[in-house]
């Protein structure tokens, strides 16, 4: 070979970008064989897309709701992230709130805003501004404190440099304040008496990340149900076209080829629905935000989100069921060309003689192809529970959003012996309320005369302590809330006084409980440890009662101070962990178990159940028997709360009761009056300052340090609300609906297919036009009933399945027991149904309609006259 | 002189299919007369319009134009209800593929046609005991088409096509699907029940051996049907394989 060989060679390989060329062009080879690769097979399942459009159309659909979905969820985040920032900036325009602080401290702040002084920052940097200063007089010490309002940076500072700032002023800011003036901390030496808060501008960056978390987790669960949505109607495809799928691999197509295939005619679709999808969500995602009056935040990423989240999703979708069928013989495929693969083999024949046509007919066909009926059934109206799921996600965000959260904490030093919560304290508290409407009296008044004179602004106190040990910080022997199975105590409940079905948190046919207790009656009883034994005093019982107020409350919660000798009253609750578990009425009684020392050890290694077995069993017990007078309805609960008298409490818990904490209700915490009159942030201002200045005069007298921490309820509050939380998941939830005629209708379109050469055979054999009419029309009505019943039950599976998340499992994470109702909507229950039953028939109705029409058209050699029609 | 009843007439029966511009004729009038009891084969190359033509006899499809009279009544009058109850009555059909119901077991594609119509005089029972044993499928009847041999599905449809024992059967190439051995054992049973009930058999065949069997052997050659061979007539002519 000679030379030119060798050149030719050569310059075959630079064309090719191959051996021998340089790496641009290598890379420009690559590039254009890589495109030449995408153009080839875009086109080709372009055209086998639009050339059979009509079996493509329900993927169109489902596709464009996934993008939707996802779409709408990236709009949604971004505004929510926009819409909270520019909530708190309305709210705050500082950071940081020192309370308490001496005239020396806060001369060193006003003097020292520059960091030179810790020699190592940057002396030019201006480390915070106060932005306000608020004076008052402590009649504790005698003298004016003050609280400063600190923001960190210069306005409008990045978040970066604004915690960069605040770890550089706790550093050292706050240690130096609190060596400033050592005897103030008079009560701990390494306890400085300044209080500090971070608002919800400084803490927004950790929102922002919060909700980044929250982001991707409903991406993951969004990616997750899309996945199952489009391999669902995927595999009702596959499951159809067996008999092609086993013809082209037995002329060689391996998985490669029939997952390249289907991922690129999928992929056709996602690029054909991108970008409308993508402009729909932004129009209702724009219609929800709108009314809040917030600029509506749009991000570029949108798009890139949702086509990399639709891409994930056609991947994972048309990847399952093409493993499958690949790995399947191509003669199993085949053989499945005349639907038997949807059809349950039966162990014997059925006896058809002289029965009656087409009825039996179609009941006997129902029943083979139930394994296809309940699949179905199955996965289109789980898609209607999915609606129901949404909704009642909507509805716990509502609830959530109003539900009424104390506004300020007050919590009392267990250590200070002199420190309580007795009535002069709650008056004391009490006394804000005619100080408010000495100061807004006018504008209540603008609400009726009553109104402003009924008007509190502090509605309720609530007593509360620590019931569970925390690290060895508490001392058990002082709370006026005891957990039951914490002091190995117990209930036993007369079982009349127990709801059918309520196993889940009592020990039953459990003799040696109440063998060991005998209440002269001869009852028979349940034994539960979820009990929260409460103390109330005579003191302070007006605050409980008002507080049970919000609560419906059956009987006289009043008779409880009538307690005495052998009659001691109780108030119980109704539920354990939200959920109605007990039907008290009053003046029925209950026996409470103090432990008395044990015969034999338990098992350390025990919990729950069978825990509470072995120590009735092992252990030794003193009963108390107790006699209901009130029973409060709706008050949430983890176990069920039982108030009893203090000297009561004290006997069967072995601790005295102390309140260490008070949780403080203003106005605007309720929801219900909250449509009245809505509390001003300069209101709930007023009410802190004052409760300030209450507390630190009581403090003169005899309690000492009673910190009090606004929980920024109003704030948080009006931030949820404008996230429209509410809304975003009604319009998921309608999009989710959606998806069930999807499936419905492919399903059974195909399935009728299937079936037409069946009618064919039959009417061979003497059917009639009105008998395959009949046998349509006996499948929609069949299927309309079976999905009456399915959609109803999986519906109310599917609510009470978020109720008892919601309820029961959710509040261990959280620790807030907040009571959300079982909720069944009627009128989502009826969408669910309708459409389920609707879709059921038409689903039937439709193909018969094509049948028919097909069955006589000219062009398939009919008369073109539909005779039987 | 008695006259001939007829059991199948036809008269100018023609069928044409439309595709986009033009117009192809599959039948092009085409007359018939089978006595009551005759066996008749009709033979004729692919797409010469042999089956379309039992179709239309047997009243599964429409004819464009011409008449079709069974047992005397005219079926192309017919209304479509009327018709399949006629079908169910007086017809019986055997397709190439066995066209057996997937979801339906053997026993139950039997005695499917018994759903449809009811013959008071006659006694299914007895009926099906008869074709069950004849045919062979005592140990088969439990079983799905799936779980069965071309052989036995082919019997399965025939005794299908028999269970109600109608006068007029119709069996479009009933062995075309199955070997040799199998194909001569099923034509056997098929025409042994046949001679047993004096039934009037109408058969599309590709198979000159089974022909040969039939009282009368008509060519179908693009949509035209000849005589071509009348054993009863003694109007014989040389059959050209094919």
């Amino acid at each position: 070979m000679g030379r030119g060989y060798y050149a030719l060679l050569h310059h075959k390989a630079k064309y090719k970008g191959g051996w021998g060329c340089t790496p641009v062009r290598r890379r420009r080879a690559m590039l254009e064989r890589f495109w030449e690769y995408i153009s080839r097979h875009f086109k080709s399942a372009w055209k086998s897309v639009f050339f059979n459009f009509k079996q493509y159309c329900c993927f169109f659909a489902a596709i464009f709701i996934i993008q939707m979905l996802y779409g709408m969820m990236a709009i949604s985040a971004t505004n929510n992230n926009s819409v909270a920032y520019q909530q708190i900036v309305e709210e705050y325009d500082y950071h940081y709130v020192i309370r308490n602080l001496t005239q020396g401290q806060y001369n060193y702040l006003e003097g020292y805003k520059r960091s030179q002084n810790m020699g190592i920052l940057d002396k030019n940097k201006q480390l915070y501004v106060i932005v306000d200063t608020t004076e008052r007089y402590n009649q504790r010490e005698g003298k004016n404190v003050y609280d400063v309002y600190l923001r960190f940076g210069k306005e409008g500072a990045d978040a970066a440099t604004v915690q960069k700032y605040y770890k550089e002023f706790k550093q050292f800011y706050v240690d130096k304040l609190a060596s400033l003036e050592p005897s103030y901390a008079y009560q701990d030496p390494n306890q400085t008496n300044f209080s500090v808060e971070n608002t919800l501008l400084l803490d927004y960056q950790s929102r922002v990340s919060g909700n980044n978390a929250t982001f991707w987790i409903i991406t993951a669960l969004l990616l997750v149900l899309s996945v199952f949505l489009l391999m669902s109607i995927y595999n009702i495809r596959m499951n159809q076209y067996k008999f092609t799928y086993g013809v082209y691999m037995t002329f060689g197509a391996d998985f490669k080829k029939l997952f390249v295939t289907a991922f690129w005619e999928m992929f056709v679709v996602m690029i054909v629905t991108f970008i409308p999808s993508v402009l729909v969500s932004t129009l209702v995602v724009w219609l929800i935000y709108a009314p809040s009056g917030f600029s509506f935040a749009f991000s570029g990423w949108v798009f890139f989100k949702v086509f990399v989240f639709s891409l994930f999703v056609v991947l994972a979708a048309v990847f399952m069921p093409m493993r499958t069928t690949s790995a399947r013989q191509p003669m199993s495929l085949i053989i499945t060309e005349d639907n038997s693969n949807l059809v349950t083999s039966p162990r014997k024949s059925f006896n058809l003689m002289g029965k009656k046509f087409p009825g039996n007919y179609e009941m006997y066909s129902l029943w083979r192809f139930r394994k296809y009926n309940i699949q179905l059934l199955t996965t289109a109206i789980v898609f209607c529970a999915l609606f129901i799921c949404g909704l009642y996600l909507a509805n716990i965000y509502n609830t959530n959003v109003n539900y009424p959260r104390p506004q300020f904490n007050v919590t009392i030093d267990p250590n200070n012996t002199n420190a309580a919560y007795d009535y002069k304290l709650s008056s004391d508290i009490k006394s804000v309320n005619e100080e408010f409407k000495d100061k807004y009296g006018e504008e209540l008044s603008e609400y009726g005369d009553d109104f402003a004179e009924n008007f509190e602004a502090l509605t309720y106190i609530e007593a509360t302590g620590n019931a569970t040990p925390v690290d060895g910080d508490v001392d058990f022997s002082q709370s006026p809330v005891t957990e039951a199975k914490y002091i190995s105590s117990f209930m036993l409940v007369n079982k009349k006084n127990i709801k059918p079905f309520s196993t889940g948190f009592f020990v039953f046919k459990q003799e040696d409980a109440y063998s060991k207790y005998d209440d002269g009656k001869g009852g028979s009883y349940k034994v539960t440890n979820n009990a929260l034994y409460r103390a109330v005093s005579e003191d302070t019982s007006e605050d409980l009662f008002e507080f049970l107020s919000q609560y419906t409350v059956e009987g006289d919660p009043r008779q409880i101070l009538e307690s005495k000798g052998d009659t001691q009253y109780i108030i119980i609750g109704d539920s354990i962990s939200n959920i109605s578990k007990f039907k008290f009425k009053v003046g029925d009684t209950i026996a409470v178990s103090t432990y008395e020392g044990a015969v034999t050890a338990v098992d350390s290694n025990l919990s729950g159940k069978n825990l509470l077995r072995k120590q009735i069993q092992n252990f030794k017990y003193r009963f108390t028997t107790l006699t209901v007078c009130a029973v409060i309805k709706d008050i949430p609960s983890g176990s069920v709360p039982v108030y009893m008298m203090d000297d009561v409490y004290e006997s069967v818990t072995g601790r005295s009761a102390v309140t260490t904490k008070l949780n403080l209700y203003t106005y605007s915490a309720d929801p219900a009056d909250s449509k009245v009159f809505q509390m001003s942030d300069e209101q709930v201002s007023f009410i802190e300052d004052r409760l300030r200045q209450v507390i630190d005069s009581d403090g003169l007298s005899k309690i000492g340090s009673i910190p009090v921490a606004d929980t920024n309820q109003l704030a948080e509050k009006n931030i949820s609300s404008d996230e429209h939380y509410n809304e975003l998941f009604v319009a998921i939830s309608v999009l989710i609906l959606c998806i069930s005629p999807i499936i419905w209708f492919f399903s059974q379109s195909l399935y009728y297919f299937k079936r037409e050469k069946e009618f064919n055979i039959i009417q061979s054999m003497g059917a009639n036009g009105s008998d395959i009419r009949k046998i349509y029309l006996l499948g929609g009505v069949s299927m309309a009933i079976m999905s009456l019943i399915v959609s109803i039950l999986l519906s109310y599976i599917a609510s009470y399945l978020m109720f008892y998340v919601f309820n029961v499992v959710v509040p261990n994470f959280s620790g807030e027991y907040i009571r959300y109702i079982f909720y069944m909507p009627w009128y989502a229950l009826v969408i669910s149904v309708v459409m389920s039953v609707a879709c059921g028939f038409f689903s039937a109705y439709i193909p018969y309609k094509s049948y028919f029409k097909n069955r006589y058209s000219l062009e398939n050699g009919g008369s073109g006259v539909q005779d039987d029609e | 002189m008695a006259t001939t009843e007829y059991m199948l007439q036809t008269e100018s029966v023609i069928k044409q299919y439309r595709q986009s511009e033009s117009v192809i004729t599959a039948v092009n009038r085409a007359n018939i007369k089978i006595e009551k009891g005759e066996f008749v084969a009709i033979i004729g190359s692919s797409g010469s319009g042999k089956s379309t033509f039992l179709h239309i006899c047997a009243g599964l499809d429409r004819a464009n134009a011409g008449r079709i009279i069974i047992d005397g009544q005219d079926i192309t009058k017919m209304h479509a209800d009327e018709l399949g109850r006629f079908r169910g009555e007086k017809m019986g059909f055997i397709y190439q593929k066995h066209n057996l119901i997937p979801q339906f077991t053997a026993l139950e594609n039997i005695l499917l046609p018994t759903m449809m119509c009811n013959k008071p005089e006659m006694s299914y029972q007895e009926s099906l005991r008869e074709l069950v044993e004849c045919l062979g499928l005592s140990e088969r009847l439990h079983h799905l088409p799936s779980e069965l041999s071309g052989g036995q599905c082919q019997r399965v449809a025939i005794a299908r096509a028999l269970i109600n024992n109608p006068q007029m059967l119709f069996a479009d190439e009933p062995t075309g699907n199955l070997d040799r051995t199998n194909a001569d054992e099923v034509l056997r049973l098929l025409l042994k029940i046949r001679e047993t009930r004096g039934q009037t058999l109408l058969m599309v065949t590709h198979d000159l051996s089974i022909a040969e069997k039939a009282d009368r052997i008509f060519r179908m050659d693009n949509g035209v049907l000849s005589l071509e061979r009348d054993y009863v007539g003694g109007n014989k002519k040389t059959v050209v394989s094919y």
